[in-house]
């Protein structure tokens, strides 16, 4: 395998990296934020609310986030008569996709709490808005952190396929490298797209490791 | 003014349907492959030497950390230079086993771990030899505790299926988009198989627990004397 | 009056041919040294109890015999054949020592009928109807007869315990283990236990107990073996032991267990 070769291509290939981690960084922003909206509106126990939400939740997390991608930058764009430009669509999809599953992840962190730490802040006087804030949402969030990491990871790794949309990201970058290069050498870029990926998911991972680990009681 | 018109993919029914199986084909044959090789690969990662152990432990953390799309790409692209050319079918199927049985492998480890090690004690204990502690006390229990995560991982990849449109396969969301670049109606033509992915995710997860209950629920046996 | 302190050769003179017959184990878990050169011998139809503080190595001393852990030095031999975990023997000596634990250890996803046959059918190679009617027979004799199809998630700690023992001794072994078989069962369920094993002990049964049952050893038991820190450091017979301990630590044991 000749380096040499994938050296060239650092720079472009930096570019790419940077775009997949301004995606990245856009869907887990949005899934996070919206996420945590609707999984605490889910866990205040009103039945309407639980159910309307549920159908979002559901709904998001049954279709695959490539048909995500089609819908929101191929779809509605038709249906509404303006177009969505690249990056926006893909942290739409992304962030809307993984949303329902930050709600979900939420939710299980807040109904992990024990009803007794409820009562306690209840009896204190405290409503809902309060003991969510100051007792709930502090213990839920260790509880909820592990499988928000992974969440987190999963949207890296969905950049891969923003690529559709237009967003010129590592993946894209790199198959057209392999096809400026093709007969040399292309299980080089592979690697080296397979590797860079793997730094970008493998910190988070880490960084969520290490946050736990200062969050343990 | 864009006019919604569903009827516009009458004529293309046949073809949706027929991305359809191939979904399901792509994530049966997969699934099928991947869930025993995952539990292999889940003993291996429990195992008492460092080396199987290490193994799998590294070709977990390697999959779990590059997109499915990038291994897609390399058994696809990349093989054939290595003289294995796989058509896409196959090409797709490999990848996502590839993928898959890493997260299969998590979960049999996470279930292998809910079995408490007297279960061990007591099947040793009463002269069962290894592969039979494995097929009588473990594997029982390994399958009532992992059934629901493996559930979520059979609609996991059927979902993750879509993404074999990238290496050619004609799957239903391939299939979508052709029946989409013909007609032009994106809308009405992905928000059909928005709704079929659903349908099928919903089907599989009742399925699922449906099957639970017939396969793993005890069946008390009041018999007389 | 003398009270000898234990000494291995003495125990050879008065227990010419022990079922079971430990000589100086020493027993090492990760960096500890758990047994520091243990030795006691069982007779046959002998129920010999050990009594001891929590972590004194009871528990450990009773799985080395029958090979679920091994030793690191010194001869474990039952039956007059010697305790390999690593030889395919195992197998077969396994079949003759009956081990009862603290937390049952029945599965889950077997009836207690179940539970039962098991063994003798995969180990044994009983046919189905004779293994049912053996074990039938003996859930009988601990009095569950009725509850054959029951999950052990339906059953009482007591119940288990009973399921447990007949489950060991399904496979007819000639030394029975108990590793505090009462420890973790709500007082009203414990005498039901303790009364099956009186009833075996009757029935010639050779046990090993490990408990803090002080009644059950005054009432059933030969012999007594007071453990402390891996060691043995006071045994004899049950009566001499509870009546005139020599040991100070024995007996600031047995003052904590009366206290209890």
């Amino acid at each position: 395998m000749d380096v040499s070769v994938v050296i060239i291509y650092v720079p472009q290939l930096l570019a790419g990296t940077l775009t997949t981690i301004e995606v990245a960084a856009g869907s887990i922003l949005l899934a996070s934020i919206l996420g945590l909206a609707v999984g605490l509106l889910r866990a205040a126990k009103r039945r309407w609310l639980y159910l309307l939400l549920g159908v979002y939740v559901e709904f998001f997390r049954s279709i695959p986030t490539l048909v995500m991608l089609f819908l929101v930058y191929f779809s509605i764009p038709i249906m509404l008569g303006f177009d969505i430009p690249s990056f926006p669509a893909a942290v739409l999809a992304l962030g809307v996709a993984g949303s329902a599953y930050m709600a979900e992840i939420v939710r299980g962190g807040v109904e992990s709490i024990v009803p007794t730490q409820w009562e306690a802040a209840y009896s204190l006087g405290m409503r809902y808005p309060a003991v969510v804030r100051y007792v709930v949402l502090p213990q839920a969030l260790r509880v909820a952190l592990p499988p928000a990491v992974s969440l987190y990871v999963a949207l890296i790794k969905d950049c891969s396929l923003v690529l559709l949309v237009g967003v010129v990201e590592l993946t894209a970058v790199s198959m057209n490298i392999r096809g400026t290069i093709h007969g040399r050498n292309t299980l080089g870029i592979f690697l080296v797209m397979a590797a860079l990926y793997f730094v970008l998911c493998y910190t988070v991972a880490f960084v969520g490791q290490q946050v736990e680990r200062r969050l343990q009681v | 003014m864009y006019a919604i018109n569903f009827g516009s993919l009458a004529p293309y029914t046949d073809l949706l349907a027929a991305g359809l199986v191939q979904t399901a084909e792509v994530s049966a044959a997969t699934l099928a492959i991947a869930v025993p090789v995952g539990l292999g690969g889940a003993l291996l990662r429990t195992s008492q030497h460092p080396v199987p152990r290490s193994i799998a432990a590294g070709y977990v953390q390697i999959i779990r950390n590059v997109p499915l799309l990038v291994i897609l790409f390399i058994v696809y692209f990349e093989l054939p230079e290595l003289g294995i050319k796989l058509d896409p079918f196959t090409a797709g199927v490999t990848g996502l086993s590839l993928n898959t049985i890493a997260y299969v492998i998590e979960i049999f480890r996470g279930g292998l771990a809910g079995i408490p090690p007297g279960q061990y004690e007591a099947a040793n204990s009463l002269g069962l030899r290894p592969h039979q502690v494995f097929l009588y006390v473990v594997f029982p229990q390994l399958i009532r505790i992992s059934f629901p995560a493996l559930g979520n991982q059979v609609v996991g990849t059927t979902l993750a299926s879509s993404q074999c449109y990238f290496i050619g396969v004609s799957e239903l969301t391939s299939v979508a988009n052709q029946v989409g670049s013909t007609t032009f109606r994106y809308f009405e033509v992905f928000v059909v198989i928005a709704v079929l992915y659903f349908v099928v995710a919903q089907t599989i997860n009742r399925g699922w627990v449906l099957l639970g209950r017939r396969l793993l629920t005890d069946q008390p046996r009041r018999v007389s004397g | 009056m003398t009270q000898p302190i234990q000494l291995s050769g003495l125990d050879e003179v008065r227990n010419p041919e022990p079922i079971v017959a430990v000589r100086d184990v020493h027993q090492t878990y990760g960096r500890t040294e758990v047994l520091h050169g243990v030795s006691l011998s069982l007779s046959l139809g002998e129920v010999l109890v050990v009594v001891g503080p929590s972590g004194s190595g009871k528990s450990t001393l009773l799985r080395c015999i029958n090979g679920l852990q091994p030793i690191t030095s010194g001869e474990i031999h039952v039956g007059g054949v010697r305790v390999d975990p690593h030889s395919r023997q195992i197998f077969l000596l396994r079949q003759q020592v009956g081990i009862i634990f603290q937390s049952f250890n029945l599965f889950p996803h077997y009836t207690a009928l179940q539970n039962m046959t098991l063994a003798p059918m995969k180990v044994k190679g009983l046919p189905r109807a004779e293994a049912e009617s053996m074990c039938r027979e003996l859930l009988s004799r601990v009095g569950l007869a009725e509850k054959a199809g029951s999950y052990p998630r339906e059953l009482s700690g007591g119940e288990q315990q009973r399921v447990a023992i007949a489950r060991a001794l399904a496979m007819n072994p000639k030394v029975m283990l108990f590793d505090e078989p009462t420890s973790a069962l709500d007082p009203e369920t414990v005498g039901g236990v303790l009364a099956v094993m009186r009833n075996l002990a009757e029935d010639g049964m050779s046990m090993i107990v490990v408990t803090h049952e002080m009644g059950f050893a005054r009432d059933v038991s030969d012999r007594i073996v007071v453990f402390d820190k891996g060691l043995v450091i006071e045994e004899g017979a049950t009566e001499m032991i509870l009546k005139n301990p020599v040991q100070a630590r024995t007996r600031a044991f047995f003052a904590d267990i009366l206290k209890a």
